[in-house]
């Protein structure tokens, strides 16, 4: 097969993928309608869709030989056409099986080049024979859990799917350039507006003239200099007319500044109306989550949806995605008892899972996530907090029932051995709350014992409703999310203490941890001109810090300076950089510049970790970053140098040795990555070396590289016999060859 | 209802098949866009230059390589900016003017690279290039395709874009 035709079948299969989850999408929206039990026309009409749907995607399959697809789908058509002709009737067990096969489909389809290994031939098998004989009625529910099934509640949700009218697909990346350039708008208009100012300053320099200018006239008619006053009487006119130019212009300026400013903000505004889309666009698969769901765990849930006509910008929507089936899972997983247990506590059989969503005011809106299940257990969670050292005894006693539940989002906190009430999820809370905050969004829980447990999520509904405060570090500028900035100080010198070698400030009564951000972010030092060495300053001005409170912890960062509050928005770093460690992306200021957002969750663990590496030798910290070691053994020490240079220039921390004996020592002494060494050197030659190096047991698998003037066959055979790993002439000798070979070894 | 599906998948796979139009004589000859760095000629496929942005400003970053210079505004829309020379390992001698970003890009990747004169596009014959040595450049062999007699380097942009190594993604662990 030619590349071409290579790459027109990959592309085939791209539209072929697109098609089919069109279809399997639509399948299954409809099954999830079906069991709601629509009756005469209306289920007429559904069931005639979803057999056109599966007998396309039937089509689609076989023109791109993906057979386990068209395989499948055969029967699925079969059963809706039997449906649609009253061959036969309707019934759960019917719907759960073609509620499986939908699912083994996306399963199929989402690795289209070979059967995924979680998908099981035998169970395509089954699914084509029981569907086979579903729609020969000869359908038996022999499903186990059968009674589950049917107690399912067929009305849970009382939202009817909208349909968009007259709606046109986009992608996505076509969508975004052009916000992009709605928002670069913004910065033409904010330019307008300075060439206006601009304007009213040569308007200002000429009323200046125009007022000195009659005193000029009458002095020079009272010298009677006929020629002169002509001159004057000219410019005078012509000043008339200049000030009358300029006059108008600046109000027809003034007016196109309107006109712009209007269409530019509707614009924008109609941008990010394009990309708000209904909650339901997420919430629709949930039903089928929850259904899944309750069914392998043999309990009945109901899920209510309400408010999912309600728009929220697309970005928001994808990470509200993860956090919400997390909470969702957790409350079918745990909250819900199980229908014995239920009934024993006088609850109906049926457990009941809400999620509304409510418009608040300032663009945000509020996600409540409720169970009737047993809630969560107070005491259990408030002891797991104190031995975990999250809470002292003392403090315990006075904590809010509400205070005590939210600690189920703390990291160390909500692990499966700790709390068994909440376990197989590992750090989930801890992550969906991080989610959450790193949207610009809050959470919060409330929970009764025996009544259930409510989930409340408040998000912004686009992405511009971010503040930010801009702060200067080491003289670079940076933007802090406001939600995360408990406040700005500053501490007199008095008030910062040193607490078991690290540095602690006194603020609101307690002590804080004090890290310098110049430091936590490594920024250069040459920038660093009022900081000293351990980046604190040590004269008596008083110190700037930002206290900063992220999942219940407190570090106070110490920057230059706050600058000012600002509203932004949030852009990613480009393709390149996927993941920039403690910065979360950039934004675009009022000016054009462009300054770093930081990502405050990195910043927590950053002020941690590093502060015991920093109290240490230079050497200690250099063995932290994981720097490669090589240990260089020349008797030249000019070479020694050079070769010294160019390694550290590019990263590498170099040991040097003047001979082979001297290397040997040191190489059994300490811990390297890699050696290099001359052959020609007196009491040990490199060949020696290379040999005694191979012999001893703990450096026997040290890569060598040998570098030599010798380039005989013989010599380097010689090398090669010794042990080296690589044999580099130095008549040919560059760094950058030595570099690569370097790179290949280590 | 099967025949109307079957029209419309040969009508697509039509459309689909269609080749992208090519420069007359595609085979023989390469189009490029030369630029120097630090004293070096360098030249890469046009196909792959989205545009040449002047570098007026940019924000450095901390907590990257070195290699990435930081991140500019084009239009509102924010790049990274590469050296070149740093990410090959070269010596610097005698860097320049700086004022030239390149955006390259594919499907996938998008980024600029740090130029100090933009010369200007030109065709390269490709039986006139000529597989060059690692050593003679510095640059590994995977990101040259070669150089012509007028010592113009020329870079595979197209495996830099493809190569996971340029790529950024640390986690503060």
């Amino acid at each position: 097969m030619t590349s071409q035709d290579k790459a027109f079948e990959e592309r085939l299969l791209a539209t072929f993928l697109i098609e089919a989850e069109e279809h399997i999408h639509a399948i299954s929206l409809g099954l999830t309608e079906l069991e709601k039990g629509l009756a005469g026309e209306d289920l007429h009409v559904l069931i005639e869709t979803m057999f056109r749907d599966a007998h396309s995607l039937k089509g689609a399959a076989r023109s791109i030989g993906q057979k386990e697809v068209e395989s499948l789908c055969h029967p699925m058509e079969s059963v809706f056409s039997a449906l649609k002709r009253h061959q036969i009737e309707l019934q759960p067990g019917i719907i759960d099986l073609l509620h499986d096969s939908v699912s083994v489909l996306s399963l199929i389809l989402s690795s289209p080049h070979s059967l995924p290994a979680s998908v099981d031939r035998n169970k395509i098998r089954y699914l084509i024979n029981k569907l086979g004989e579903a729609s020969r009625g000869q359908f038996e529910i022999i499903t186990e859990n059968k009674e589950t099934i049917e107690k399912i509640d067929p009305k849970p949700q009382h939202e009817e799917v909208k349909q968009i009218a007259g709606s046109i697909r986009i992608q996505v990346k076509r969508l975004d350039p052009l916000l992009l350039q709605a928002e670069e708008l913004i910065l033409s208009k904010n330019a307008f507006s300075q060439r206006i100012s601009d304007f009213n300053h040569i308007g200002e320099e000429l009323q200046t003239l125009r007022a000195e200018f009659p005193k000029l006239k009458s002095s020079r008619a009272a010298d009677h200099l006929q020629k002169d006053v002509e001159i004057i009487h000219w410019i005078d006119g012509r000043l008339n007319t200049l000030e009358h130019l300029i006059d108008t212009l600046k109000h027809k300026m003034e007016h196109d500044h309107h006109d712009l400013t209007r269409n530019v903000d509707d614009h924008l505004d109609g941008m990010k109306q394009l990309l708000l889309m209904p909650v339901l666009s997420l919430a629709e698969g949930f039903p089928k989550i929850i259904r899944d769901l309750a069914r392998d765990q043999r309990k009945e849930v109901g899920l209510v949806m309400q408010g999912t006509d309600l728009e929220i910008d697309r970005r928001i929507l994808d990470e509200l995605k993860d956090p919400l089936i997390h909470l969702l899972r957790n409350s079918v997983d745990h909250a819900i008892e199980s229908p014995q247990a239920r009934l024993a506590a006088n609850k109906p059989s049926q457990g009941t899972i809400t999620l509304s969503f409510i418009l608040r005011e300032n663009h945000q809106v509020e996600i409540r996530i409720s169970d009737d299940g047993k809630g969560i257990d107070h005491d259990k969670v408030l002891a797991t907090a104190i031995r975990t050292g999250l809470v002292d005894r003392e403090r315990a006693e006075s904590l809010t029932p509400e205070a005590i539940a939210s600690f189920i989002f703390y990291s160390g906190l909500s692990t499966a051995e700790v709390i068994t009430d909440l376990s197989g999820r590992g750090l989930g809370l801890a992550i969906v709350r991080e989610k959450v905050e790193k949207s610009g969004g809050s959470l919060s829980v409330e929970t009764r014992k025996g009544e259930g447990t409510l989930f409340r999520i408040v998000m912004p509904l686009t992405f511009t409703t971010f503040r930010g405060v801009l702060i200067r570090s080491a003289g670079q500028s940076f933007m802090i999310p406001t939600t995360n900035v408990e406040r700005v100080t500053r501490i007199p010198q008095a008030q910062i203490v040193t607490v078991e070698n690290k540095k602690v400030i006194i603020y609101d009564g307690q002590h804080v941890s004090a890290v310098s951000l110049a430091d936590i972010l490594d920024l250069p030092v040459t920038a660093r001109k009022t900081t000293k060495h351990d980046g604190f300053e040590e004269n008596n001005k008083e110190n700037q810090f930002a206290i900063i409170n992220f999942s219940n912890q407190r570090i106070a960062f110490q920057i230059d300076e706050v600058l000012s509050e600002h509203q932004f928005l949030l852009k990613s770093l480009g393709k390149q950089l996927r993941k920039v460690k403690n910065i979360s992306g950039a934004t675009v200021l009022g000016t054009g510049q462009l300054v770093p957002v930081l990502n405050v969750a990195d910043l927590m663990i950053s002020a941690i970790k590093p502060t015991a590496a920093r109290s240490l030798p230079d050497s200690a910290i250099r063995a932290e970053r994981k720097e490669k070691h090589i240990l260089i053994a020349e008797d030249s020490i000019t070479s020694r140098m050079l070769l010294k240079n160019i390694l550290e220039a590019s990263g590498y921390l170099v040991t040097t040795a003047v001979d082979g004996m001297d290397a040997y020592t040191q190489a059994r002494e300490r811990e390297f990555d890699l050696m290099i060494s001359d052959v020609d050197m007196p009491r040990m030659n490199g060949f020696e070396l290379c040999r005694k190096v191979r012999a001893n047991k703990k450096l026997a698998e040290l890569p060598i590289i040998l570098i030599t003037s010798l380039s005989t066959r013989e010599d380097r055979e010689q090398g090669i016999d010794a042990g080296a790993n690589a044999y580099i002439v130095k008549s040919n000798f560059e760094q950058s060859n030595l570099l690569e070979v370097i790179r290949k070894l280590i | 209802m099967k025949k109307e599906h079957e029209i419309l998948l040969q009508d697509r796979a039509r459309k689909l098949s269609l080749e992208p139009p090519v420069s007359v004589s595609g085979k023989e000859v390469m189009d490029v866009i030369t630029f120097s760095l630090a004293s070096e000629t360098y030249a890469i496929e046009s196909v792959f230059v989205r545009e040449v942005y002047p570098l007026k400003a940019y924000t450095s970053l901390p907590g990257t390589p070195d290699f990435v210079l930081g991140i500019v505004n084009v239009r509102g829309q924010i790049l990274s900016v590469i050296n070149l020379k740093k990410f090959f390992h070269l010596p610097e001698a005698g860097i320049g003017e700086l004022n030239k970003v390149i955006i390259v890009r594919n499907g996938r990747m998008e980024f600029g690279i740090l130029a100090d004169v933009v010369h200007g596009t030109r065709q390269i014959a490709k039986s006139l290039i000529q597989q060059p040595l690692p050593t003679i450049t510095g640059i590994g062999a995977d990101f040259l395709l070669g150089v012509t007699r007028d010592s113009l380097i020329l870079l595979n942009i197209e495996h830099m874009l493809q190569d996971q190594s340029i790529i950024v993604d640390i986690e503060v662990n």
